[in-house]
Formats: structure tokens, C-alpha cells, sequence
């Protein structure tokens, strides 16, 4: 009965505790590829192969690869001898290579992800067997084990908490690897289990546990549980606050007790994963296309050819006594059918297949020039650039977008404050750096432990004065008007606070000598300079994003009541009393801290009379026992009433710290033609901040909104509008601004909008191109990876996506890169990432230089390899002509498989190493170089045919030009088969030498010894030695020893050579003449003039003042239950108040 | 055979794993002994995943970095399209000079003297051509055979042939390989050596005056044999077999008559082929080439137009930016 219920509720995924062997029983097992059993094990298995799937998977992935097929349909098809026109070992060797080189990398970076693995799988956990814990490994683990976190501990699978250490068995957790906040979470235990398991010696209670928990199927959903656990008869509700997920760290709480609920490939964040995805690069996705373009063009020249030669075998053959008995079986038809497959195989050397190879080769030392980069090593960690992909190297340099995630990787997410305006007057100076800052001499306060960035002398005298009330009473508002909680340790409190903004003004008042010191439901205590005074907490006035500022109310030990409050400028200064001393002062102050890109608070305090308290509080009473929605806005209103007529007493100014060189990174990115845009699960107030700060947004651009987007959005032509939008907007306040740069600004909730239009998705790119940046805020993980798609959907752009925890790696792995930020903690993004770097501001070194220096040498290398290989081949097409449609090779069979080898790979590999074509300084200092990349300019699908066409113009070349000299004339056919090899290498090496641009000793030996080797190669496969040892392989003895030695060989090698690299050459001599002063200008220059930026401000507009919580409603209703709590019965049991005394007060 | 693929194997390896092996011991065996160095100094700051800081790494290997330039570019065209007016001038009188007389015996046309000998039935056939020379062809003349619209180059007729058995391996003269099929065994089922389309299809005409035999030994070439007034001939090559040659060391100066009997029983009117005789002396460059001399005149002056092109784009480019 009960479960037929569960089952429509669709509570479907059954634990019992405490009963291991029930649910190892079903655990998942699979062999080959069935899978039984219901409940995944806790191991993480990222790795691909196993000893015995290593061979068949790894070929079964390489053939898909279409060039392979082909290659062993080629060894196939030359291993039947009416057909063969080259012998089968020519391709079969190079395909060999390819494929065991392949299946070795693999395997070399599977070996590394097992062993990640097994680190992972391998941490300790204690996990409760017969009554004691016991330290096993997380792979160990199993649904329904009960476990013991420790502090600092990461969580193992997803738990329901049962008990912890602490009272009402709350527990604290840092979240940072789920969704990049670093500020503490609360959870509770339910309280029947607290109550029960805690009064007995917990090993004992928790082993006796036998609660069945009923819950949802594993899903990917972070935020929402739904479940119920049934024990001891009763039935308890379950949601999201009971839950510890895995990933997250157990902070601030000695134990904590779990059951197991999911666990390994059912937890929420592996669900949030999303699917390994193999990626390749867009210039490989052109490359392909064209690979299958040669592929089909030689299909049907072999076809043409083949109907030639079947019409050859008819008309010609039957007539010559001698060849009508070479027509196979008398029949001209199934002679042209041969003859089609011969041409197949004598014109698959058109089909680069030693490109794959030697392409891999590059990748993989441009990935360890990456790697070994002295500028992009982290010395504080010992860590360089760490590639994991190495096949990504040249998208690199074609980045179009790059999103970033905000906390960790713009920002270090530590905040200081650096100014404060009291009074109207300004203490400290953020013009300094916050390392450089002079302390102060604050060994007059014992609670003093550093950290008080700001230079204030004149401020500390004013405070051990005491000689101005307001100084006083703004350290007072800071020490009070906050939901921080202290913790002690070691004879000082340790500040934990949801939101980083007030754990920073707390600490900072610490440090002036106002010191919190403890909280219990009704009273604050603190220390003002040593003196320890005990404040009422009368109420807390929440904060919310609506309200923009909180309040509290308190009664001064002296008896007198005070409402001090804090909040975002424009909130508090609406109401202020009026005539308010120092508003115009503390106004231009609030300006200049925002020039200064800080975020600022306002603090004010207001001296209620008790009459109006008594009347205030009796109607709050009243209101706590209405319903929700209307109790909401009856507390609006109440709140709104009493945060009136205040006093303004100062403003604090806070640096969001961000990582070294983010501002000089993203100007550089964007003068390179990078749009950059920032995905944050943060608060817009935030984002938008550090956007300014970080240069993402300059002081003067305009912020476009949700409600105005939609408007563009929903009109016929989002382009137009946007620039009516723009210009009418802009015109009517400043004729300047016409040229004022747009920023969008979009939340999580109005992102979900585009899942129910997909219409908008187009017309929105369209917008964000115009823009300078996009913001969005509020975004989930998988949010995040949709953005990402959007712009890959919408635009042609290489996407690269920057994050440093778990909430990033769904759009790592979406993005086109992913780049992962190799942080203090939290490996997982790293792990996958295909590059991790150290620091934000390497990106400039990675993208501008190696990235343009990749770009350019591998499109320099595919389009040169194309030509050489294909001019090569496509000669056989011409000489079918004069061989009767027969499939007859025009070269040895040697000078085929030495071709591509020895005679003309060396130099290309040298080129596409060693090519610079500009300085690394240069390339920083000319960003726009970069932009060559974005428009694909090297490797656009034209300028591959464009190569193509010039290799069939070679061809041609190749073959006529001999084919006129040598006709009617006495020289045979071996000696022009010689002649057209020799001009083939001296073309091969002459295109080489005039694409190199940098010649360094490895790129002028390479070119050389390839030309001596094709001599020396040549003369060697036509010696007499050779012929008698197998004369049917070596059987063009001499030729060379006489051709050698002709000045008409000679001379009509050159002739060819001239003829065929003319058109290149012309053009190359034209671009020099074209860009000689471009060139020169780069070559040497000086640096661009500092752009003159008018430094008008916009009034209000400039200002950014916030307030920072995390991601939930505020704290509030858990530190003071006054408010709301203490009528309503139902909430009681999880809503608890903190009752926690500082030992030594 | 397996040798060939063995070495053909190790060269491919060895290019292709050379430089894995190279980025692994930069990569792998140089941090170790790094780190060991480091060990031994006690240095544990020093860290070991630090890259080295060589030239190689840090990609700053010193390199010439060649800027051209208009100055450069144009002098140089036109430098390369005077050098190759100069060769095909050069090429083109020399071939102007030498001295060509063909003279055809196919028979097609009926005045010509070996009509008679165009049908097929006829076993033995001689006919006389008379030729006269208006000038004098300096010595040394060659005489060439040639033989028009035949395609030796027929890949099946190329490879129709034993090389073992052309090397001289017994073995092969037993038993032909089976490229040679259907040229292998003959109609009693006797080994044919040699074999092949290509052997068993010679040329096997005979000049009068002439000992002539048609090659049935190890290398399938024609030996043809002189008598009066030719004094010695060459050996041929094979596969070239629309132009043999014959070369004459030594040349009777004035007017030459030469009274050529040919044995014509070596069909040609099937495949509309003709059969020719040429007389012929030669330079440095061997026989008569126009198309070399031409070719290159051709390609110089375009190289000249090309730089005059190049000048006067260079001009528009650059005189707008100097206003």
C-alpha cells in the first residue's frame, strides 16, 4: 500500500539504512555492454578502455575516422593483383603507423585519467560497520551506509544528514565546488533524528538506525529534493535542507553523521556532469570536408578515367594484335572495371593519410611549447600550463568568445575594504595597491590580527579619542548591523557570514577596535575599544534584493534605542532626514569610490523614541500570524516605516580583489576582437561590479536590461531597433555618448525565457554582437553550458569557456575550449578542462601567441600540405591520356612512397614548429594580429580550395611541360618519370621555402638535406646492387645515372619547377609589395598614442553600491527568529535560533 | 620482397616515433634529472615542474627572418626572366641548327614504294626508298626508328614481362611469372622466354644491306647490326618503343644517298601507325627540341611582364601614400 503511494509520488529510489548487504546485492555490474542492478557503486570511472577492450574500442574509434577506411580499403584493394597498380605496402605501412601512434596516445592518457581515478577513489571515508566507524575508501562505499564526516572533509556521495556535532544538529558547508560560492551554507538534521541519535553514545544509536528513506530517482537537479524517511512509524518530509551533496566540504562542524543516498554516477553533481564529448577542431570539421571533397573528385576522375580505358580496351586494343590479348577476358567493360579500381589506388596518395599523423606529431609539440612557456608558470604553485587536450592547439588562436566565470577566476573572491567616507570626510586611499599599503600601528587592540588594507592614522586617533560621536557610531553600526556569526578559536572569534561583503566590514571594524565578539538570539556583544558592552538585539530588518539594505534594531546598554542601518546608496539615501548633515560630501565621495571601482555601502543610524517601538512592535506581533503572502507585505511596509528619517553616517568602500592583471587581460582580449562575456551564479549587483572593474564594462557604457532586450526582442527587426533603442536613447542625453558602448545584463530566470522562444535565440546573438559584453547572473550550471550553445549555435565563432570549480564544468566541456583555472581547491574543472592555467591573465599569452602562432602554422601546414600531396598525385590523371586509360604509374613506386617521407616532410614539420611571423612581444603589443584567426582568414574552406586548384594547376604543369619535351623525341619513359620526380621535389621545396618566414638552423638544414636525400634516395633505388637483389622491385636500374648527368633534364626540371610555382610566387611578390608598409609598421613602430577618454560621469549612474548575500533568501531568520518564527509552530522544529556563548566572556 | 617492406618499415618508424621519443625525454627524463639535481642540492623551493628556460622551449631560437621587399621582388623577376630568355635563346638556335630528315615507309599512300608491302599476306617484302639531302647534316648522324599511335605506355603492356626471368634466374625460365599472361606459355604449353606482351611484340623489320635480328635473348632490346656505310649501332631501350635510335659515330660529309631496303612484315595499318625512319645529328642537348627553347621564352617573358605588372601596381600603391 505504501509503496503503490510512493510510486505516484514518485518516491521511487528506496534506501534502508544500516543494511549494506541488501543493497550491495543490487549493486550496477555490467559485463561487455548489459548492465544489471540498481544502485551504482562511489567509483569513478573516467577512463575508456580495459586491457581487453583497449584494441577493438581504440579501432573501432579510429575507423571512424573516414581516411582510414579509405587507407584499408586501399590495402584491401592492392592486395588483389589484377587491380594493384602500386604494391600493398606502400599504404599499408603508413596506416600501420597512424593507427598504433593513435591507439598509443590513448592509451597513455587513459593510463593518466586511471590514475586520477584511483586518487579520487581512493580517499579515506568512515563508514559505520557493526556498530563502529571504520576508515575505508570512498570506492568502498555503498547506499546505505551510515557515515562520519569530519571538518574540512569532502563529502563522499550525496548523504541525508542525521546528526552532527553541533547543536539542533546544524552543520555548515562550503559549496564552492557546486556553484562557485565560498561563503557557508547551512544544513539541519531533521529533528526527530537529532533527538534520537544524539542521546545515546552515537555509535550505538547510529548502528540501530533503521529508517527506510523513500526519494526521487537520481537526477541532476542541485537545489531540490524530494523524499521521505520512514522510522519508527512515523513518516518525516525531506527536502533540500537535509541533504549533503557530493562535492561539498563539511566546514565549522567537528562531525557529522549521513546516510547514504546516492552515490558515484547517481550523485546530483556527477548527474550535472554532462557527457564526455570528443572534441576536434573546426579547421579539422573544413579539413575533413575537404578530404572527402579529394576523395569523391578521385572517385570520379577514376570513373572517367576508367570509361576512357574501357573505351581504349574497345576501339584501340581490339585492333592491336598484341594488346587484344591483354583486354582481361576479352572484355573491354570488365577491363575498365579494373582499371577503375587501379586508378583508385594509384590516386590515393592525393589523400594525405601521413597528414593525420604528422598533424597529430605538431599538435602535440605545440601543446609542450604551451606547456614549457617560463611566462605562463605559476611559480607560487610550481605550476605550468598543463594541456590535456593537446588537439586543440590552433582554435586557440580563432577565439571568438570568451566566457568566463566570475568567482575564482576574475575575481580571488576576497574582499577588502579600502576606504570609508565618515562624515563627510575620506579615510584611506585605493589608488595604492592593496600589497603596498602601510600598516597601521594597531597593537593597542588585542583582538587586532591583520588584514585592515586602508591607511587611516588620523581615523584610529579620532576612535581612541572618542572626540566624534558619528565615527563611533558608524564602527558601532558596522560591529552590529550584520548576521555574521563568531566563532572561537584559540582566545579570538573567527568570523562565518554568508555574505563576504559583511564578513569583510566586520573584520575591518575588529581591527579599529570595534570588535564583535558574540550573538545569541536576543543580544549582541561587542567590544568598543576594549569595553565590553551588550546590546539588545530588538529586531532585524532581513535583507532582500527587493529591499537592497537591512536594519537592525537594538537596544544600547545605556537603555536608548537605535536603528542601524546599511544598504545600497540610492535606498538609503531616499531616506535620510532631511537637511542631513555631509550628504553632499558623502556623495561625491560615493562617486569618486566608484571611479575607483569599489563597491559601496551606505550606513545610517536612526535614535527611535521607545513610544514608537512599543507601537512598531505590537503591530509586527500582529503581523506574524498572518498568512505568508500578506504577512510580506504588512513586514515591507513595517520595515519601510521605521528605516526613515536617518542619519547618514558614512560610506564603506570595498575592493572585490581581482586576480592579478584581469583588467589589462580582458582590454588586451577585447582590443584582439574577443567578445567576453560572464557567467556567474552571482548576484547581479556583484556581476555587474566586478564588470566594471575588471574594464569588462567601461564607467560610460550602458547597461541593457531584460526589460528593454525583450522589447528589441520582440520586435520585427531586432537589429533596427536596437540601434533606435541606442541612438534615441543616447541622443537625448549626451550628443557624445552616440558612440557609447551597450552591455547586456541577463539573470538565470530570464535566460529560462529563451528555452520557451528558441526564435529569440538568433535575434539575441544578432544584439550581443553589437555589444561589448553580456553579464549573466543567477545562472545554473547547466545555464551556463546553454549559453554556451547558444553562441556556438548562432555563430560561427570558436567559443572558449574559463571557469575554476564544478559549476564550471558543464560549460568547459560545451564550450569549444574549455579552460580550466588550476585554483587553490577543487580540481574538478581541471580535470575537465582541456588546457589549466594558473592565472586569468596568462589567457593573454595563450591565445595572443601561441594561440596565433598555432593558428597560423597549422593552416600554413594543412594548406601546403594539400597542394604538395595532391600535385603530386593528380599528375596521374594527365598521363592517362598517353597511356590508354591504364592505371600506369609515372613514377617509380619508390619515389610514391619516399615522397611524402623523406623528401618533403622534414621541412613542413620545421615550418609548422618553428614558424614565427611576428615576435611573442609583438603579437601583445598588435592585438589586432589576431583577429586574422577570427575571420579564418588562413584556413577558410576558399583558401584550401583555392590550394587545391593550385596543386591541379601544378599537376598539369608537372606532367605537360615534360610530356612537350620529351615527346617525339629520344628520351623514354623511366627518364621522364625521373624528370617529373625531380621537378615534383624542387616544387615541394620552393613553395616550403616561400611560406617560411623564420628560418632557423633545423628549417635551413631540413630544407637541404631533403633535396640531397631525394638525389641520393633516387640514385640508390636505381642501382645495380638493389636490381639484383630483387629486380622486380628495383626495376628502373641506371636511370638516374645517366638522367643526371642531361642538361635537357635538367633544364626542363627547372623549366617545370619555374612554371609551376609562378602563379605562387607572383603572388606572394604581390603581397610583399601590397603589405610593405603594414609590415613596416610592426616591424618597428611605437606604441599607439594613450587613448583620451573624457572623464564625464552620468550623475548617479557611475555609482555602484550593493550588497552582497548568497544564493537563498538572507540568514536572517535563523539568527533572529523574532520576526517571524516564533508564532508559527509548524516551522519550529527546523528553524532554530543560534544560542552559541563564547567560552571566555 | 620482406626485406624491402623490413627497411621500409624501420625508416617510417624511426621518422615518425624520433620526435614522440624527443618531446618524451624533453617532457619526462629532463625533469627527473632535474628533480635529482635538486634532490642533491637540497633545493625543495626549486621546483621540479618548472620548465627549462632554453632557447628550444621558449621558442627564441635564433632565426633569420628574411623581409622582402618591392626593391627586392621586381629586380629579381625580371633578373629570373632575362636568365630564361637567355636559355631559350640559347636552347632554340641550337635546336634550329640541328638537322632532321624523316623519311616514312608505312606504305599508306600508294606512291609510296612499300605500299606493297602493307598487305598482311605477303610474307616477304622488300621495297627501296630513295632520299636526297638539300643541305649537309654535320656528322655525327643518328638514324632513329620510329613508330607512330603505338602505346607501349599501356600499363598492362609495361608490366607484361619477368624481371627474374630478364635477370637470368632459371627458375623463371621453367615456369614465367604470371604478369606475363597471357604471353607465358605457348600453344604446346612450352614456356616462353622471354615473356610478355612486351618481348613477344619487337619490332622485327630488317634493312637490307643489313644482318638484322629481331632480339630473342636475355634483354629484350633490338640489336640491329650494320654493314656498309653505317659503321656501328647501339642497344635500345626498351620501353620507349615509339623512338628507338641508332646512333652513327662517324659521317660521310656531302651529299648522302642512302638506299634503305626494309622488310616490311610488322603490321601498323591496324592501329593506324606509321613507320618511319629518321636521320638525324645532334648538339649539347641531343636531338632537335623546339618546344624546350620556346617554352622558356615564353615563361622569361611572362616573368617580364609580370615584374612590369608588379612596377606599376607598386607605383599605384605607393605614390597615393607619399601625396
Amino acid at each position: 500500500m505504501m509503496a503503490k503511494e510512493d510510486t505516484e509520488s514518485g518516491l521511487t529510489w528506496e534506501v534502508k539504512a544500516n543494511s549494506r548487504h541488501h543493497h550491495k546485492h543490487k549493486q550496477k555490474k555490467s559485463f561487455l555492454c548489459f548492465t544489471w542492478g540498481r544502485y551504482s557503486d562511489n567509483v569513478v570511472r573516467s577512463y575508456k578502455y580495459s586491457p581487453l577492450t583497449f584494441l577493438p574500442l581504440t579501432l573501432y574509434e579510429q575507423f571512424q575516422r573516414a581516411a582510414n577506411v579509405y587507407f584499408l580499403l586501399m590495402v584491401v584493394l592492392q592486395c588483389v593483383p589484377a587491380i594493384s597498380s602500386i604494391p600493398w605496402y606502400i599504404t599499408v605501412i603508413p596506416l600501420f603507423i597512424v593507427l598504433s601512434v593513435r591507439g598509443l596516445k590513448d592509451l597513455v592518457s587513459d593510463m593518466a585519467r586511471r590514475r586520477s581515478d584511483s586518487e579520487i577513489n581512493s580517499r579515506p571515508c568512515d563508514i559505520l560497520i557493526s556498530q563502529s566507524f571504520k576508515t575505508a575508501q570512498w570506492k568502498d562505499l555503498c547506499v546505505g551506509d551510515v557515515l562520519r564526516i569530519h571538518k574540512d572533509q569532502v563529502i563522499p556521495a550525496d548523504l541525508l544528514l542525521l546528526s552532527t556535532s553541533e547543536p539542533h544538529s546544524l552543520c555548515y558547508v562550503e559549496t564552492a565546488d557546486i556553484d562557485g560560492e565560498t561563503n557557508l551554507k547551512y544544513r539541519q538534521a531533521l529533528k526527530a533524528t537529532h533527538n534520537e541519535l544524539t542521546s545515546h553514545p552515537s555509535e550505538e544509536a547510529l548502528g540501530a538506525f533503521n529508517g527506510v528513506l523513500l526519494c526521487e530517482e537520481p537526477n541532476n537537479r542541485l537545489y531540490t529534493f524530494r523524499g521521505q524517511l520512514h522510522w519508527q512509524g512515523e513518516c518525516f518530509f525531506l527536502d533540500n535542507e537535509h541533504i549533503l551533496l557530493r562535492g561539498t566540504v563539511l566546514r565549522n562542524t567537528d562531525f557529522a553523521y549521513g546516510l547514504t543516498i546516492y552515490t558515484g554516477a547517481d550523485t546530483k553533481i556527477l548527474r550535472n556532469c554532462g557527457k564526455l564529448r570528443v572534441k576536434r577542431t573546426q579547421l579539422e570539421g573544413v579539413f575533413n570536408y575537404v578530404v572527402i571533397g579529394i576523395v569523391l573528385s578521385v572517385l570520379l576522375a577514376a570513373l572517367l578515367l576508367a570509361i576512357g580505358g574501357g573505351v581504349f580496351s574497345y576501339q584501340v586494343m581490339s585492333k592491336t594484335q598484341v594488346f587484344s590479348a591483354l583486354v582481361v577476358d576479352s572484355n573491354p567493360g570488365y577491363t575498365g572495371f579494373l582499371v577503375y579500381w587501379s586508378y583508385i589506388i594509384l590516386l590515393s596518395p592525393a589523400m594525405p593519410i601521413a597528414l593525420y599523423i604528422t598533424f597529430e606529431v605538431i599538435h602535440t609539440i605545440h601543446s609542450n611549447f604551451i606547456g614549457w612557456d617560463l611566462e605562463m608558470y605559476w611559480q607560487k604553485a610550481d605550476r605550468p600550463v598543463e594541456v590535456r587536450n593537446t588537439s586543440l592547439s590552433e582554435e586557440l588562436g580563432q577565439v571568438g568568445y570568451l566566457l568566463s566565470d566570475k568567482t575564482g577566476t576574475l575575481t580571488q573572491n576576497r574582499l577588502l575594504l579600502r576606504q570609508c567616507c565618515i562624515a563627510g570626510t575620506i579615510y584611506g586611499d585605493a589608488s595604492v595597491r592593496a600589497e603596498d599599503v602601510k600598516p597601521i600601528d594597531l597593537s593597542w587592540n588585542p583582538f587586532s590580527c591583520g588584514g585592515l588594507h586602508m591607511f587611516c592614522p588620523t581615523l584610529v586617533e579620532k576612535l581612541r579619542g572618542q572626540q566624534c560621536p558619528i565615527t563611533t557610531q558608524f564602527l558601532s553600526a558596522l560591529a552590529l548591523c550584520h548576521t555574521v556569526m563568531a566563532e572561537w578559536k584559540e582566545e579570538s572569534p573567527v568570523y562565518q557570514a554568508a555574505s563576504p561583503d559583511e564578513e569583510t566590514l566586520v573584520g575591518a571594524a575588529r581591527e579599529l577596535g570595534w570588535v564583535f565578539l558574540s550573538r545569541t538570539r536576543d543580544f549582541v556583544v561587542i567590544s568598543e575599544l576594549g569595553v565590553s558592552r551588550q546590546y539588545q538585539l530588538l529586531a532585524l530588518l532581513d535583507f532582500t534584493s527587493k529591499r537592497r539594505r537591512m536594519s537592525v534594531l537594538v537596544r544600547e546598554p545605556e537603555g536608548g534605542i537605535k536603528l542601524y542601518c546599511k544598504g545600497a546608496d540610492i535606498v538609503i539615501l531616499e531616506r535620510l532626514a532631511k537637511n542631513c548633515p555631509n550628504q553632499e560630501s558623502t556623495e561625491k565621495a560615493l562617486e569618486l569610490f566608484a571611479e575607483a571601482c569599489l563597491r559601496t555601502l551606505c550606513v545610517a543610524v536612526r535614535s527611535i523614541p521607545e513610544a514608537l517601538w512599543e507601537k512598531w512592535s505590537k503591530t509586527l506581533a500582529l503581523s506574524a500570524a498572518m498568512a505568508t503572502c500578506e504577512r510580506d507585505i504588512l513586514l515591507e511596509k513595517l520595515y519601510d516605516e521605521m528605516e526613515r528619517d536617518l542619519l547618514l553616517l558614512g560610506v564603506t568602500a570595498i575592493e572585490d580583489r581581482l586576480q592579478e592583471g584581469v583588467p589589462e587581460t580582458i582590454a588586451l582580449l577585447q582590443e584582439a576582437g574577443i567578445k567576453v562575456w560572464v557567467l556567474t551564479g552571482d548576484k547581479k549587483e556583484t556581476a555587474v561590479n566586478i564588470g566594471y572593474s575588471c574594464k569588462l564594462l567601461d564607467p560610460d557604457s550602458r547597461l541593457l536590461e531584460w526589460q528593454e532586450l525583450r522589447q528589441i526582442l520582440q520586435s520585427a527587426d531586432p537589429q533596427v531597433s536596437f540601434f533606435k533603442a541606442k541612438q534615441t536613447e543616447l541622443w537625448a542625453t549626451h550628443k557624445e555618448m552616440a558612440r557609447a558602448k551597450t552591455s547586456v545584463v541577463l539573470t538565470g530566470s530570464e535566460l529560462a525565457e529563451f528555452e520557451e522562444r528558441p526564435e529569440w535565440g538568433a535575434s539575441f546573438m544578432s544584439v550581443a554582437e553589437q555589444c561589448q559584453s553580456v553579464l549573466c547572473c543567477r545562472v545554473t550550471p547547466a545555464q551556463k553550458a546553454d549559453i554556451v550553445k547558444l553562441v556556438k549555435k548562432h555563430t560561427s565563432s570558436i567559443t572558449m569557456s574559463i571557469g575554476d570549480g564544478a559549476n564550471d564544468v558543464n560549460m568547459i566541456k560545451t564550450a569549444h575550449i574549455g579552460v580550466g583555472l588550476a585554483g587553490v581547491e577543487g580540481g574538478q574543472a581541471v580535470q575537465n578542462a582541456d588546457f589549466a592555467v594558473s592565472q586569468f591573465r596568462f589567457l593573454q599569452r595563450l591565445l595572443l601567441i601561441h594561440g596565433r602562432w598555432s593558428y597560423r602554422r597549422i593552416s600554413l601546414f594543412l594548406c601546403y600540405f594539400l597542394f604538395k600531396t595532391c600535385g603530386f598525385a593528380l599528375v596521374h590523371i594527365w598521363f592517362g591520356i598517353f597511356n590508354g586509360f591504364s592505371a600506369q604509374s609515372l613514377y617509380e613506386t619508390w619515389f610514391i612512397a619516399l615522397y611524402t617521407v623523406f623528401y618533403t616532410a622534414t621541412p613542413v614539420m620545421c615550418m609548422a614548429i618553428f614558424e614565427q611571423d611576428v615576435s611573442a612581444e609583438c603579437s601583445l603589443k598588435y592585438p589586432e594580429l589576431y583577429k586574422s584567426g577570427q575571420r579564418k582568414e588562413l584556413s577558410s574552406p576558399r583558401k584550401l580550395i583555392m590550394h587545391l586548384l593550385y596543386a591541379v594547376y601544378t599537376s598539369l604543369v608537372l606532367f605537360f611541360i615534360p610530356c612537350g619535351v620529351f615527346y617525339n623525341t629520344a628520351y623514354d619513359y623511366q627518364t621522364m618519370a625521373v624528370t617529373v620526380a625531380m621537378a615534383a621535389t624542387f616544387i615541394a621545396t620552393i613553395e616550403i621555402v616561400m611560406v617560411t618566414k623564420y628560418w632557423t638552423k633545423f628549417s635551413i638544414a631540413a630544407v637541404c638535406v631533403s633535396v640531397v636525400l631525394f638525389f641520393i634516395c633516387t640514385r640508390i633505388t636505381h642501382s645495380t646492387r638493389l636490381f639484383q637483389s630483387s629486380p622486380a622491385d628495383y626495376y628502373f636500374l641506371g636511370v638516374s645515372e645517366k638522367a643526371f648527368i642531361d642538361p635537357v633534364v635538367w633544364l626542363t626540371a627547372f623549366l617545370t619547377t619555374w612554371t609551376a610555382v609562378l602563379p605562387s610566387v607572383t603572388a606572394h611578390a604581390l603581397n610583399v609589395i601590397l603589405t610593405v608598409h603594414n609590415k613596416h609598421k610592426i616591424h618597428s613602430s611605437s606604441p599607439p598614442p594613450v587613448e583620451l577618454r573624457s572623464k564625464f560621469s552620468r550623475g548617479s549612474s557611475l555609482r555602484r553600491s550593493s550588497y552582497a548575500i548568497s544564493q537563498g533568501a538572507g540568514p536572517g531568520r535563523l539568527i533572529k527568529s523574532a520576526t517571524s518564527i516564533r508564532n508559527t509552530e509548524t516551522l519550529k522544529d527546523e528553524k532554530v535560533n543560534i544560542s552559541k556563548k563564547p567560552s571566555d566572556i | 620482397m620482406f626485406i624491402n617492406i623490413y627497411i621500409y618499415v624501420c625508416v617510417r618508424v624511426c621518422v615518425c616515433v624520433y620526435i614522440y621519443i624527443y618531446i618524451y625525454i624533453y617532457t619526462h627524463v629532463y625533469n627527473q634529472s632535474n628533480r635529482i639535481r635538486t634532490m642533491v642540492k637540497n633545493e625543495p623551493e626549486k621546483s621540479s615542474d618548472r620548465p627549462d628556460n632554453t632557447a628550444f622551449t621558449q621558442q627564441r631560437l635564433p632565426a633569420w627572418q628574411p623581409i622582402l621587399s618591392a626593391g627586392i621582388v621586381i629586380p629579381g623577376f625580371v633578373l629570373i626572366g632575362l636568365a630564361f630568355i637567355g636559355v631559350g635563346v640559347a636552347l632554340f638556335i641550337t635546336s634550329r641548327d640541328i638537322q632532321v630528315l624523316e623519311l616514312d615507309y608505312t606504305g599508306v599512300e600508294s606512291s609510296n614504294p612499300c605500299s606493297k608491302c602493307t598487305d598482311p599476306n605477303v610474307r616477304k617484302c622488300i621495297c627501296t626508298i630513295v632520299f636526297s639531302l638539300d643541305t649537309l647534316f654535320k656528322g655525327p648522324v643518328f638514324m632513329y626508328y620510329g613508330l607512330t599511335n603505338y602505346f607501349q605506355n599501356q600499363r598492362r603492356y609495361g608490366v607484361s614481362r619477368d624481371d627474374n626471368q630478364l635477370y637470368g634466374d632459371l627458375d623463371y625460365f621453367k615456369s614465367p611469372g604470371s604478369d606475363c599472361a597471357p604471353f607465358d606459355y605457348d600453344s604446346n604449353d612450352r614456356p616462353i622466354v622471354p615473356c610478355g606482351a612486351l618481348a613477344n611484340s619487337m619490332f622485327n623489320g630488317i634493312y637490307a644491306n643489313t644482318d638484322c635480328h629481331a632480339g630473342s635473348h636475355a634483354n629484350d632490346s633490338i640489336l640491329l647490326k650494320e654493314t656498309k656505310p653505317l659503321p656501328s649501332w647501339d642497344y635500345l631501350d626498351n620501353q620507349s618503343k615509339s623512338h628507338s635510335f641508332i646512333s652513327v659515330q662517324d659521317l660521310s660529309s656531302g651529299v648522302l644517298q642512302l638506299h634503305e631496303v626494309i622488310e616490311g612484315n610488322y603490321p601498323v595499318v591496324s592501329f593506324n601507325g606509321r613507320k618511319k625512319v629518321v636521320l638525324s645529328n645532334v648538339s649539347w642537348m641531343g636531338g632537335k627540341n623546339d618546344f624546350l627553347g620556346i617554352a622558356y621564352l615564353v615563361v622569361g617573358s611572362l616573368c617580364i611582364v609580370m615584374s612590369i605588372v608588379m612596377l606599376i601596381v607598386y607605383a599605384k600603391f605607393k605614390f597615393p601614400e607619399d601625396d
